[in-house]
């Protein structure tokens, strides 16, 4: 393992990406981030699950040669990801860096981390190369640009799998065509409490789009955090995709603003007092699990959305969102924790950051 | 994948129906789905397109002599050995060519799974020379082994440099 790795890590644990200090421009807050992602894979090699352990490496030293010889990419960082102890590879997933998925690989693999970790490029997941560009709020366009300007310049260095008529080659005929899936993340606190949640994201998928809860699964979805993202990559162009994207987006937006209003004029006094209940448990709490913080977290950013608390800064919420996950608790700690002490600590973290003054109600 | 109801929208919901000990699964649109009366909890049954996915490889089993089994499962991909039953049971590739290897129903499952079967979008043209290199060499390997069932050699060892000269070019 290269000597500043474990510096590195250590580094990102106590601050957030980037591109989430941005995150207030979107002025209801209701569009969180946005991701675009391209699966690429190189002409005259196995896909990494049918590769052995030489060809694998051999694709990750023709990437990692490949990336370090363009522009985009002058600033990033590469880490190999074989020898990661398991923990450190959960950070990553956590910080969105990495997929769940890698973080099981065991091969030669790695991850290239642009400045800001605005930029990640996984190599030898299911594809040979998996490309990511994240930005705060609905960017899509934005996104889009500075990614395609890196696939670009990677696509001269390497020998891309690709052949008429389906574009670009991939490991699952799932991402064939354009590789590319954008994913909005988007916060719907309202749509919740009025129960429309489901029959909204139920409308939504009618624009060919595919929806999960961020945290938890099924039924049991907590934090109100959803993921949006397209479900064909074949037979639709990139600027057709993130299209439909933004307009889904909007559309949810539009009935995430609906439900507030109906909260705000319909029952008042219950959101009001579900905010200053959540704030006050986030300020005075001993014990939080993860789930019970991120609906606390949730309530209160719903609260400032709609001015109903001051003094709460969203990047505060964005911050402790991030760092309350468990394995930046444990690096805080630096060793791995059980579940019970990262509730008190994740606590311990969260009073320190948010007080219960900050919660004043304004009148409209 | 299409609707199997309207056969017109992208549908976005599987039904699992069992009547009599029979189990039947529909690929549904909303609207056709609203049309049957069914309801459909989205987040409980989440729409992704992974698991409609693996619910079509997985009903390609009925086609086969035995339960579970697709003709074309011992087919193997000349370039890489991946065979159509391990491609059925991962969902997943063995490498790029595979896409030619499996040929039609392939072609037919991304129809069904994009609702196309051919990429719009970003061209790129450094590949599409790659692939007529490697077709090329495809035509000329065939050409060189029917040479030596002819015993023609130095047609057969002109042919051996054509491929040469083209590997090269394909690095």
């Amino acid at each position: 393992m290269p000597p500043g790795l474990q510096k590195t890590l250590q580094e990102m644990s106590g601050r957030v990406p980037s591109w989430l200090e941005a995150s207030d421009r979107d002025e209801n807050g209701i569009v969180i981030s946005t991701s675009v992602r391209l699966a690429r894979n190189l002409h005259g090699h196995n896909f990494p699950l049918h590769a052995d352990e030489a060809e694998l490496e051999e694709v990750l030293e023709k990437t990692w040669a490949a990336c370090s010889a363009i522009e985009p990419l002058a600033d990033s960082y590469r880490m190999p990801l074989q020898d990661l102890p398991w923990e450190d590879k959960r950070f990553l997933v956590e910080r969105h860096l990495i997929s769940p998925a890698m973080s099981e690989i065991e091969g030669p693999a790695g991850v290239i981390i642009g400045p800001g970790e605005c930029l990640s490029i996984m190599v030898n997941e299911e594809d040979h190369i998996r490309l990511q560009q994240v930005a705060a709020g609905m960017a899509g366009e934005e996104t889009w640009s500075v990614l395609e300007a890196v696939d670009d310049a990677l696509g001269r260095e390497l020998p891309y799998a690709y052949r008429e008529p389906y574009g670009y080659l991939t490991a699952s005929p799932i991402n064939v065509g354009t590789g590319l899936r954008v994913s909005v993340l988007v916060h719907l606190p309202a749509l919740v409490l009025t129960s429309e949640v489901e029959a909204v994201l139920r409308h939504a998928t009618q624009n060919g789009v595919q929806v999960r809860g961020v945290h938890g699964e099924g039924s049991s979805v907590y934090g109100n955090l959803f993921q949006v993202s397209n479900q064909r990559t074949l037979g639709r162009s990139e600027a057709d995709i993130l299209d439909s994207l933004q307009r889904v987006a909007g559309l949810l937006t539009d009935h995430e603003q609906e439900a507030r209003s109906t909260l705000w004029h319909e029952a008042r006094l219950q959101l009001e007092d579900k905010i200053h209940r959540s704030l006050g448990l986030l300020s005075s709490a001993r014990v939080l699990s993860i789930r019970e913080s991120m609906n606390l977290l949730s309530a209160v950013r719903l609260g400032v959305n709609m001015g109903v608390l001051s003094g709460v800064e969203i990047s505060r919420l964005d911050e402790l969102t991030i760092l309350t996950q468990p394995s930046h608790l444990d690096r805080r700690e630096g060793r791995v924790l059980d579940s019970s002490e990262r509730d008190m600590l994740r606590a311990e973290l969260v009073r320190s950051r948010i007080d219960a003054s900050g919660g004043t109600t304004s009148h409209e | 994948m299409l609707c199997q109801d309207c056969k017109q929208r992208v549908s976005t919901v599987v039904y699992t129906e069992v009547r009599e000990g029979t189990k039947k699964v529909l690929h549904l649109c909303q609207a056709c789905v609203e049309k049957r009366g069914i309801h459909t909890p989205v987040l409980k049954n989440p729409l992704q397109v992974e698991l409609l996915f693996k619910d079509m490889l997985q009903e390609m089993g009925e086609e086969g002599a035995f339960e579970g089994d697709h003709p074309l499962d011992a087919e193997t991909c000349a370039d890489c050995g991946w065979s159509f039953a391990r491609f059925r049971e991962t969902g997943l590739l063995g490498c790029p060519r595979c896409y030619t290897t499996f040929g039609e129903p392939l072609r037919d499952l991304l129809r069904r799974v994009h609702g196309s079967d051919e990429h719009l979008g970003k061209v790129y043209e450094k590949g599409e020379k790659l692939a007529a290199i490697e077709d090329n060499e495809e035509f000329l390997r065939e050409a060189l082994e029917e040479a030596v069932e002819r015993e023609e050699f130095e047609q057969a060892a002109a042919i051996r440099d054509r491929i040469q000269r083209l590997q090269r070019q394909d690095e």
